[in-house]
Parts: structure tokens; sequence; C-alpha cells
């Protein structure tokens, strides 16, 4: 594996780049403000986000099998489930507000379905 | 309803201070092994690079994944399939209301039909491409599998190209093909060779090839079909689930 090898002589060397430093500065901001936002959507973006960038760590660290994995189910296929999961949130709750005053406030989100 | 409350209840704080206790003691542990050397990774590696020339492919992740370690394997495959049977069965037969209740049309843009159009036999190719590359570099039955389920999530959204998902055996059967190719192996090669999973060192490469691609096959499928689950249907959807 290239990237491997790539690793090793960083390693060996005893660089940590600074994209290195960059990229586990964004994880850990990123899972936080994912932990941290109110808006449900909101968190699903940064979610994916996340998944994306933790990606880019793998195939920083060497792993480009686990990197490939990781953005296609971690972040694209997981991402999509939580959107639809979201959505389905969104239905069920228009459902049990009725047609009230709660759900003309959620008319107007701007992650309303619409 | 259950959702909604699910959702809008935040964990009060006594709650998520324990959560994060954990998370860090975990994060803690894991740096801690890490840091004081690992459990003999440098000898686990060189037994993989002097059994590779047996595993019959000469990427050594797929060698640990479908020959040395093909049991583990095998129970993911298998969790995968719950998971799809488990969401299958909650999206179909619950809540019948939610599919009437959604409130608007698929939006058919010509715009997401054409990108749809073109992208998807380009992820198609690449999903076949990873498939047939992870015998000697970085791919394989759960990278090419979750690119042609993505195809498919992007498929969904455009409501001429939707994929049409069959009557409920053949779906159970693409959904079974992984777990029930990886335990045929399993059994044949234990009648051909006395050894549960231990493929014939000759033909190794074929027997791997042929479990990735059903493999590849129903992680596409389960994924697609637990996407399909999850998302409630539009209107212009005609109902099928």
């Amino acid at each position: 594996m290239r990237g491997a090898s790539r690793i090793d002589e960083a390693d060996a060397t005893g660089m940590l780049s600074l994209i290195d430093i960059l990229l586990a500065g964004a994880l850990v901001m990123v899972a936080l403000l994912t932990l941290g936002v109110r808006d449900l959507f909101a968190a699903a973006v940064l979610f994916i986000s996340n998944g994306l960038l933790l990606a880019l760590a793998w195939a920083r660290l060497g792993a480009p099998d686990v990197a490939m994995a990781e953005a296609a189910i971690g972040a694209g296929i997981t991402g999509a489930l939580v959107l639809a999961a979201l959505r389905r949130m969104q239905t069920f709750g228009e459902r049990a507000d009725g047609t009230g005053t709660a759900g003309t406030e959620r008319e107007g989100d701007r992650d309303g379905p619409c | 309803m259950d959702l909604v409350e699910a959702g809008a209840v935040r964990p009060g704080r006594p709650v998520r201070l324990v959560l994060a206790v954990a998370c860090g003691a975990v994060a803690a542990v894991v740096a801690w092994v890490l840091a004081s050397g690992g459990a003999g990774q440098g000898r686990l590696t060189a037994d993989v690079h002097a059994a590779l020339p047996r595993s019959g492919v000469e990427h050594p992740v797929t060698a640990v994944l479908l020959n040395f370690r093909a049991f583990d394997t095998m129970l993911e495959l298998a969790v995968l399939l719950v998971v799809a049977i488990a969401t299958g069965a909650a999206g179909g037969i619950g809540h019948p209301g939610v599919r009437r209740a959604n409130l608007c049309p698929a939006p058919s843009s010509p715009l997401l039909d054409s990108l749809v159009h073109d992208l998807v036999p380009f992820a198609l190719l690449v999903g076949a491409y990873l498939l047939w590359v992870g015998a000697h570099a970085p791919g394989g039955a759960f990278q090419a599998g979750s690119v042609i389920a993505a195809a498919g999530v992007l498929a969904h959204f455009s409501p001429r190209l939707r994929p049409r998902v069959p009557d409920r055996w053949p779906t159970r059967a693409v959904l079974a093909l992984g777990t029930a190719a990886f335990a045929c192996a399993a059994l044949a090669a234990l009648a051909w060779t006395g050894v549960y999973l231990g493929y014939p060192p000759a033909q190794a490469g074929w027997w791997i090839l042929a479990i990735e691609s059903g493999a590849t096959v129903s992680v596409a499928a389960a994924l697609y079909v637990t996407f399909r689950a999850v998302m409630p249907a539009d209107r212009l959807g005609h109902g099928e689930d």
C-alpha cells in the first residue's frame, strides 16, 4: 500500500503535518457541534461532515479501506438514513400536532420538507 | 409519536454527564492501549504477510476479511441482514398513515433527473470495480455494496428513475444471498478440506470472489431497502415500499 509507506515515513521523521493537526482539530470541533446544535437538520448535516472528515483522517492514517467504507457507509448511507429519519419524524410531528399552530410553526422552519 | 417524543426530549443533564464520562473513559482506555504498544500489532502484521501467498488474494485487508477472519465477516453480513429485516418489517407493517400524511409531492427537477441519469451508471461501474480490485488493492464487498446502494438512494429521489423493489420473496432472496453464499462456502470448504471456511489454497481467489460478489449484492440491497423503509414515501411514490 502506497499510503501505508508514506505514513511510515512520516512516523520515522516524527512529523505531524499541519494538515493532520487541522484535521484532528476539525474532527473534534465538528463532533462537539454535532452534539451541541439544537437544530436537528443542522446536526444531521454536521454528522455527515464529521463522517467525511473521519474518512480523510483514516486516509491520512494509511487505512484506505477503512477510509472508503467510512466515506460510503458512515457519511453517505448513514447520512441518508439520518435525513430520512428526520423527515419521518417531521411527518409524524405534523400528524401528532394536527394542523394546529405547532404545525404551522414547523412549516416556517427552513428544514421543512417543502 | 414515539419517534417525536424521542426526538423532542433531550436527555437530562445527569444522563448526559454520565454519557460524557463513559465516552471519556473509553477514549482514555483506547489511548492508553495504543500508547503502550497495542496488542501485538507487529506480530499479527508479520503473520498476515507470511500467510498472504496462501490466501488467494494479494491485498492483506481482503485476505484477513475474507479468509483468515472470514467468520467475523460472515457475521457482519448477518447483522446487515437482520437490520434490513427489522427496518423493513417496521416500515412495512406499522404506521400506514405515514405514507398519505406526507406533505409535498416529490420534486421532479430536470437537473436531478439528468444527474441521476448520468451518475448512476457510473456509480454502478465504480461499485463493480471496487469489488474486483479488492483482490489486490483497497476495495471489497462492503465498499462496493455501499456505493451501489448510494446510487440507489440517489435514484430514489428521481421519480422517473426510482428503483423498483420486487415482491417480497425475490427481495428476501437478494438480501440473504451474501450470508447464504458465505454459509454455503463455509460448509463446502468443510466438506472439501475438512476445515470450516478453509478454502483450498489453490482456488481460494475464486472462492473469495464468489463470496464477495454475493455479499456486494446483499450489502447494496440491505442498505437501500433500509433507507427505503425509513424514508417516508411521497405522493408520487405510488405507495410501494
